[in-house]
């Protein structure tokens, strides 16, 4: 990406706060150029005094206090609106990003390592952040308060004396911050790439730790990420080189300045051209003024990472999402009947086929299981119900109409899909369950989870459903989670339910009564039910059965063993099972 | 006890100290020599002697200004990789789930280290120097003017106070922002990593209000209290000019006025006015590095302390190769209730003992007592050699599949590496995709199969080679060609160890020596598959799989 179309979007973020970003900027201007004005003040002062031409020296210092308030004053109010505006920005840039990013998940997202999709989301937009809070003012200020000092000592001083300085801050300020930019730029992107992949790392060995420290791996994990902080150093001890040039011509630009100016001035005094004073001021002045100019080489580094990291935030977030909202025409569920016709879904690059010409129609409050072995496609076929992706080929069709023409929020409405590996989210039991139904009542949580058989489970927690669940629900067993996302999916009142595998880790007494729960639920709404056990299932009123993307056969339970296809080979071997 | 953090980067952060100090004193001999030039000037003499001076001092002091960066970079480098290693035995040591959320200690060990970096490398030294300077800057004064290096050294422990103040004030502000930053990005991070559930249910486009109106609150609270509390900033800004370029031009004034010193002293008496805010001037073009850097400082320093704290567990101990025993073992999690309580039972080397009881009954918490995840509140656990662990759901690396087997042994050859997956039934598995065993395993092992991740968790547990082998439910979840691939990979690693399995289905726990009955975190009964308490755990379980 262009890093000029990168600036211009940032600056976009910004307009909101453009107004407190003036003010901001230009209370620095003032305190910074009073920075200079105080010791020019003071000299020609002091050197008035000298050749006694004076209005007293107690004048002098009241002026010089009061310059030193107003100056304090000027520092409080950029501060403040500084933070204001970065405080706005931080949650506004966050919040951006999600919606952003948002629409590509999860189909979107597959080929991203979380750990260092997060790395770059959370990451690169605490990067981004400080482009609004400390850069913008600083860079305004950095040239605008030269500027400011160098007229006034032209116009109160002396002009000759003036264009011998004037060329330091301006060259502080023009070649240094810019020198090699291109190689800053690169190395700065290669390190947040490395950061990155050492976020990923870590995020995997925080995430894993508790193999690591079964396995006994901490020396060779720490290696691991050790080689990636050595390659990091490397990259930063090639930038830091980059920054020796830079920051020794800043100081020898600045040292410059002093010695042509007292130079030049001295000699125009020689020569009486200028007094004392002036003299005495120009000094000062070219002492003090290439201090807030070579804040702007500071900035730079930094400004060079932020523009890094936002390039790559951008580029996340332009990606095509694999859904798209409905134009056009919307069309509306008339209930909850299902129907696909002639679909067929390939994954990924190399275009493996998840689902080969599949028709099915499922009628309103049936009650139908999907089986078949590992990879079958059972999964990409209830994922399209939810359009988290849509069929390469035919189409899918929800209470007759299509799924691509159904507002997204409408058709998520419709269809509650219960996952076999359901995310909990930081928080308490009661926050997670609200997720499914915000407004839900207490008794209405509590009889959702009894049917979920977890009432005993609730009872006996100590804060009740005010607690705390731990981080990937660590203090949970993968039973208890499913039978939460289970609540979940019982607490939405939508008129398709799908169970992906969704009670694949239930002790049998729980599978039992979660049994009982979704015998209670028939008729009621459209049940869809992916299982890898077939027990489970048989009772349903149509068993479809998938072999490697086909739909292989259909029927009710009794139908398929007596039919003696697949399924019922697949039920034979159930039966050694138990038999053993 | 304070946890040093900066160590390891001791010479560079000496060096830099020392550059500023030198620059320092190179600055004050270039006030010196423009004094002479002044007053030479104003005598009417040749000005060439000082200002041949006043280059060679700036001059030097450019050439120190160059090596600035490197000795910053060296630094940071030097912490960041020492806190790296030390955050990551923390976290190894401690256990993630009696830490925070995942993204926090992540947070904390990848940006909150670098901001600790960045404290080391470019605003420590400003402090140091910034506390010294203004001392050598008033003895150089004092060399002009005594009685005007005496007003300015009077005033000195000013401006270290009011750096002090300043510290603190911007660092509780600070601290507040990086809570706030870190409490939005983790709720950022769940957010993400939970996207596709939070699709499943309708909410994920109200999530991105929901972060924006958290940060609005939080905005708002702290502005509040910015408002007041940065007021500070506008007394230490007024007071600290006052205190050095205001004082020290006054005292210029009065000592001019009264002859004690000459137009160019006075001038230089007002400069080196000005290098006394120099400091503040430099340490507030860093405050935000320093000030994060603080705040994060705090953060790894009680990440390392809630390590070094923990040491060695009680309640853990030897026992001969092989041997599990639990003696009046109790364990809760914290939040009151025990999710194991008195438990004591031996097992014999090469026993197989199944641990069976409803979900939360308390036997994962067993395993991972045995494993040494966890430590006894009250009680002994005693393991005879290492422990090994076949989890329901195995964490797999990003990396290759020799990556993660490697992991047990990281000397493995490729041999053995190949005869551990053939064991396990994976081989043909992974020769039949491109890349052998160079190639990926996705995201938490997303990209193999169920079956396929536990049969590499297997895998793994047979490199280890370990005297006790801990299973947890590992056919729960796949389908039953899988399970029958994964049962003879069993077989493989189960073979002259020591098992504890823990077990819902019959089939699992048929070929046991013993099965111990949990419930309620209590161990309620012991059996033998063929005694008569065995008989009724397996036919009440029978009873349950036909009722499914």
């Amino acid at each position: 990406m262009r890093r000029g179309n990168v600036v211009r979007r940032l600056l976009g973020l910004l307009r909101p706060q453009a107004g407190l970003m003036a003010v901001s900027s230009a209370c620095r201007i003032a305190n910074q150029t009073l920075g200079v004005a105080i010791p020019a003040v003071a000299a020609v002062a002091v050197a008035g005094i000298a050749i006694g031409q004076t209005s007293g020296v107690w004048v002098m210092v009241g002026w010089l206090v009061l310059m030193a308030v107003v100056k304090g004053a000027f520092r409080y109010l950029e501060q403040y609106t500084g933070h204001a505006v970065a405080f706005s920005l931080l949650a506004d840039l966050r919040a951006d990003t999600y919606r952003r990013i948002e629409p590509l998940a999860p189909a979107g997202l597959e080929d991203e390592r979380s750990g260092d999709l997060v790395a770059r989301v959370v990451g690169d937009v605490d990067r981004v952040e400080p482009f609004y809070a400390h850069t913008i003012a600083p860079l305004i200020g950095s040239v605008f308060v030269p500027l400011l000092s160098i007229g006034g000592l032209a116009i109160f001083g002396d002009a000759v004396t003036t264009l011998a300085l004037a060329p330091f801050p301006l060259a502080i300020v023009i070649v240094p911050p810019w020198l090699h930019a291109r190689r800053v730029a690169a190395l700065s992107s290669d390190l947040r790439t490395l950061s990155g992949e050492a976020a990923a790392m870590l995020t995997d060995a925080v995430q894993g730790s508790r193999e690591i420290a079964v396995l006994a791996a901490e020396p060779l994990i720490a290696d691991r990420i050790e080689g990636r902080s050595l390659a990091s150093q490397g990259v930063r001890s090639r930038l830091a080189g980059l920054g020796s040039v830079r920051s020794g011509l800043s100081d020898l630009l600045a040292g410059g300045a002093v010695i042509v100016t007292t130079l030049v001035a001295a000699v125009r005094f020689d020569q009486g051209a200028i007094s004392l004073p002036v003299l005495a001021a120009a000094v000062a002045v070219a002492w003090v003024v290439t201090g807030p100019a070579r804040a702007l080489e500071e900035i730079v580094p930094d400004l060079e990472q932020a523009l890094a990291s936002a390039a790559r935030l951008f580029e996340l977030s332009d990606r095509r999402p694999p859904v798209t909202e409905p134009d056009g025409d919307l069309a509306h569920p008339a209930d909850g009947s299902i129907r696909y016709e002639a679909v067929s879904v390939r994954l990924g690059g190399e275009g493996t086929v998840a689902l080969d010409d599949v028709d099915l129609e499922i009628p309103d409050g049936g009650v139908v299981a999907i089986v078949g072995p590992s990879g079958s496609g059972k999964s990409t076929l209830v994922e399209l119900l939810v359009r988290f992706r849509d069929p390469d080929e035919g189409r899918v069709l929800v209470g007759g109409s299509d799924v691509r023409r159904i507002p997204l929020s409408e058709l998520r409405s419709q269809v509650a899909l219960v996952s076999q590996r359901p995310e909990l989210f930081f928080g308490t039991v009661r926050d997670n369950l609200l997720l499914a139904k915000p407004d839900a009542t207490d008794p209405e949580l509590l009889e959702a989870l009894e049917k979920a058989a977890l009432g005993d489970w609730a009872a006996s927690l100590s804060n009740a459903l005010d607690t705390a669940i731990g981080e990937l629900g660590d203090t949970l067993s993968g039973g208890q989670r499913q039978r939460l996302a289970l609540t979940r999916g019982l607490l939405r009142d939508a008129r398709i339910m799908v169970l992906d595998e969704a009670t694949s880790e239930l002790d049998a007494e729980a599978a039992r009564r979660v049994q009982d729960t979704i015998e209670a639920e028939r008729g009621r709404r459209t049940i869809v039910i992916v299982a890898h056990r077939l027990e489970t299932v048989t009772d349903a009123d149509l068993l479809v059965v998938l072999d490697r993307g086909r739909l292989v056969e259909t029927g009710t339970h009794h139908e398929l063993v007596t039919a003696g296809g697949m399924y019922a080979g697949l039920w034979q071997r159930h039966l050694d099972m138990i038999e053993e | 006890m304070k946890i040093p953090l900066f160590a390891a980067a001791r010479q560079p952060l000496i060096g830099s100290v020392v550059i500023t100090w030198l620059r320092a004193l190179l600055g004050a001999g270039a006030v010196l020599a423009i004094a002479r030039i002044i007053d030479r000037a104003a005598a009417g003499g040749g000005i060439s002697g000082p200002v041949v001076l006043l280059a060679v001092f700036l001059g030097i002091r450019a050439l120190l200004a160059g090596g600035a960066p490197v000795l910053a970079a060296a630094t940071a480098g030097a912490v960041e990789s020492d806190l790296r290693r030390r955050v990551l035995h923390a976290v190894l040591t401690i256990g993630v789930p009696s830490l925070r959320r995942t993204g926090e200690v992540v947070g904390r060990a990848t940006e909150g280290i670098d901001a600790v970096g960045g404290l080391a490398a470019t605003f420590l030294p400003q402090l140091i120097a910034g506390m010294s300077i203004p001392l050598i800057l008033g003895i150089v004064v004092a060399t002009i003017d005594p009685l005007s290096g005496l007003v300015l050294l009077l005033l000195l422990p000013v401006s270290p106070l009011l750096l002090r103040v300043m510290e603190k004030r911007f660092t509780s502000v600070s601290a507040r922002y990086r809570a706030t930053a870190d409490r939005l990005a983790a709720r950022f991070l769940d957010g993400i990593q939970g996207m596709r559930t939070l699709k499943t249910l309708n909410r994920s486009r109200d999530y991105a209000e929901e972060i924006a109106a958290e940060a609005e609150v939080l905005r708002v609270e702290t502005m509040g209290l910015l408002r007041v509390n940065q007021l500070a900033l506008f007394a230490v800004d007024s007071l600290f000019t006052l205190g050095t370029v205001v004082a020290a031009a006054a005292m210029a004034a009065f000592r001019v006025d009264a002859g004690a010193v000459t137009v160019g002293e006075a001038v230089a008496i007002v400069l080196l006015g000005v290098m006394l805010i120099e400091p503040l001037t430099l340490i507030g073009r860093f405050f935000y590095v320093g000030a994060i850097g603080r705040a994060a400082a705090t953060q790894v320093r009680d990440l390392l302390g809630l390590a070094a704290a923990g040491g060695r567990p009680l309640g853990v101990g030897d026992a001969p190769e092989g041997v599990v025993e639990f003696e009046g073992v109790t364990f809760g999690y914290g939040d009151g209730a025990r999710a194991v309580e008195a438990v004591s039972f031996r097992i014999e080397p090469g026993q197989r003992v199944a641990l069976v009881g409803p979900s939360g009954a308390g036997k994962t918490t067993v395993a991972h007592l045995a494993l040494g995840l966890l430590w006894p509140d009250e009680g002994t656990v005693r393991v005879g050699g290492q422990a090994v662990l076949v989890p329901q759901r195995p964490f797999l690396f990003h990396g290759s599949v020799a990556d993660n087997l490697r992991l047990a042994r990281p000397h493995a050859t490729d041999d053995e590496v190949w005869s551990v997956l053939e064991a396990a039934e994976l081989a043909e598995v992974v020769r039949s995709r491109a890349g052998g065993l160079d190639v990926a395993v996705g995201e938490r092992g997303l990209q193999l199969s169920g079956g396929e991740a536990q049969r590499l968790a297997i895998a793994r547990a047979l490199l280890v080679d370990a005297p006790i082998v801990i299973l947890d439910e590992p056919t729960s979840n796949v389908d039953l060609d899988t399970e029958a691939r994964i049962k003879n990979a069993l077989d493989h690693l189960v073979a002259g160890r020591t098992v504890i399995v823990i077990a819902h289905r019959r089939s699992t726990i048929a070929g046991v020596d013993r099965i111990l009955m949990m419930r309620d975190g209590g161990l309620v009964g012991t059996a033998a598959p063929g005694d008569a308490d065995g008989m009724a755990i397996l036919s009440d379980m029978s009873h349950r799989e036909a009722a499914e």
